[in-house]
């Protein structure tokens, strides 16, 4: 998790394409020993246009940036109406990359470590357990609540309920027939719940035991330093003018 | 007489890589009443909710009353055919009972929705309840109020998707009558249930689903006897045959009346030629 978060702030910190790039590949390549690379790459496919979108907005509109940072002007090319910037390319290069580095970096965090591996980690490094599992928990309940969400708003369709139709004030007003009964089965849900909980002995006073545990290795406190350390680099490597451009 | 429903080679797959239900093929007609059986993850829901349009076919077509599903949404679709959900507390949204009934005949453009949510109400027993707090009724009451509410809309076919499970002998008793009250009224009436007892006594026709395949159709006398075809799918046969065949009877009862009838008569011959019981 240290990784991840580490991963994601350097690729806030610079904005120079070489570095993003790097990043790219270093979360790509972890990625791939993770086996997950599947994945990532089905969401950047449907991310696809978004990416491509974002170079070409880059590339056209740099000089109108809210985020301009400096008052670089040097033009490469000008074709009629159309200015492209030396700047706006680079950044054009590099947001892309960033894009894909932030949706890279959880995934590769989410699709390695189980909730139950989190929550067991939260309540390892000393969070009490009620709260590390309350945080696993919101977790697994939207998948629960989604499924609940989808068959109220069959049962409602099949009593002549049409959601799509109307202007919008009877657009939201259609949904009042799907939210309340998801209210009261979101609460009749977490009644049962409290109840599955207490009878497997949620809220004893004793030291709690886990069935499965986890330790920190060697590796972990070697990638967790590491992290930290290039975090720490990174940043002091900005304040250098590092991997800035302009 | 043409089937009221009619599927053509019917297939559904959710994920797109495995089916949930392969190749259906079959034809419901009006004024039957059907059961659907099989073993949990068997396809039945996923096969009625091809009938009201909740789904649409993977591949193959659904006919209802004629009409094409792919080209009907479920809310014209609603008109014809109702669907019971398998948990009430998944449509109760109402501050009242009445307003909880009122709402599918307005939705699909019946005047006179009031009156028929207070007939559709009564035919369920719950005529005294009109006021009440829909949230306030007992499991049983609401699962007769959820049958109440799509009654209301006056559909040609009903879909009763597990209504007597979880329910106690009297509620399910009574869920049953209304549904043969209903039959008797011309209406088609669609069941789905791990009851084998209730299929048996209740219904003219029986589909046999499992994985997602259609294995037998028939009248339930004709498929309940086939004890080992129902043990390879995990199904149980009713009571009533299981006793009817360890007393070595030919003939199939489906119910107790029946096969009490059978017996008294067998008592009553024996009484007749001399025998004298102890």
């Amino acid at each position: 998790m240290v990784l991840c978060t580490t991963i994601m702030v350097l690729s806030l910190v610079f904005n120079s394409p070489v570095f993003l790039v790097g990043l790219f590949l270093v979360v790509t390549s972890l990625l791939f020993v993770a086996r997950v690379h599947r994945e990532f790459f089905k969401r950047v496919k449907a991310l696809a246009s978004t990416v491509v979108m974002a170079f070409i907005l880059w590339s056209l509109f740099y000089r109108w940036s809210l985020f301009n940072p400096s008052d670089s002007t040097e033009v490469i090319l000008t074709i009629g109406p159309i200015t492209l910037y030396r700047l706006g390319l680079i950044y054009a290069v590099s947001m892309p990359f960033r894009v894909l580095v932030m949706i890279g970096a959880p995934l590769l965090f989410f699709m390695t470590t189980t909730l139950s591996e989190l929550v067991l980690a939260f309540a390892r490094v000393g969070i009490p357990y009620r709260v590390a599992f309350t945080l696993g928990l919101s977790g697994k309940l939207v998948p629960l609540l989604e499924n609940e969400f989808k068959t109220i708003k069959q049962a409602q369709t099949a009593r002549g309920l049409e959601l799509d139709k109307g202007g919008l004030v009877k657009r939201v007003r259609n949904y009042i027939p799907v939210l309340i009964p998801l209210t009261f089965r979101s609460l009749e849900l977490s009644d049962q719940m409290s109840i599955a909980m207490e009878t497997k002995g949620f809220a004893m006073k004793d030291e709690r035991t886990f069935y499965k545990d986890i330790e920190m290795k060697r590796i972990d406190y070697l990638v967790v330093a590491f992290s930290l350390l290039a975090l720490g680099l990174g940043i002091s490597l900005r304040f250098f003018g590092v991997g800035i451009i302009a | 007489m043409d089937p009221i429903i009619k599927t053509e080679k019917l297939c559904f797959s959710y994920d797109g890589a495995s089916f949930a239900i392969s190749d259906i093929s079959l034809e419901i007609y009006r004024g039957e009443a059907v059961s659907i059986i099989g073993p949990n993850g068997s396809g039945k829901t996923t096969l009625v909710k091809h009938f009201n349009g909740l789904l649409k076919p993977t591949s193959g077509r659904v006919f209802v009353n004629g009409m094409d599903t792919r080209k009907t949404t479920t809310a014209e679709l609603a008109r014809t055919i109702g669907y019971v959900f398998q948990n009430p507390n998944h449509q109760i949204f109402s501050n009242t009972v009445l307003d909880e009934v009122v709402f599918g005949p307005k939705n699909v453009g019946f005047k006179d929705a009031e009156k028929l949510a207070i007939a559709s109400l009564e035919s369920v027993n719950l005529g005294d309840k009109v006021d009440a707090s829909p949230f306030s009724l007992s499991l049983g009451e609401k699962e007769r109020l959820a049958i109440a509410s799509l009654l209301a809309m006056q559909p040609d076919i009903l879909i009763l998707d597990e209504p007597t499970t979880g329910q106690d002998y009297s509620t399910c008793l009574a869920i049953m009558n209304l549904a043969s009250n209903l039959k008797r009224l011309g209406k088609t009436m669609i069941l789905i249930t791990h009851d084998m007892d209730v299929a048996a006594e209740w219904t003219d026709r029986v589909f046999v689903l499992s994985e997602g395949f259609l294995l037998r159709q028939g009248k339930p006398s004709e498929v309940f006897s086939d004890f080992d075809f129902l043990q390879s799918i995990h199904l149980s046969p009713p009571q009533m045959l299981k006793v009817g065949r360890l007393l070595g009877f030919e003939s199939v009862y489906m119910s107790v009346d029946e096969l009490a009838g059978r017996l008294k008569s067998e008592i009553s011959q024996l009484y007749k030629s001399g025998i004298v019981f102890s």
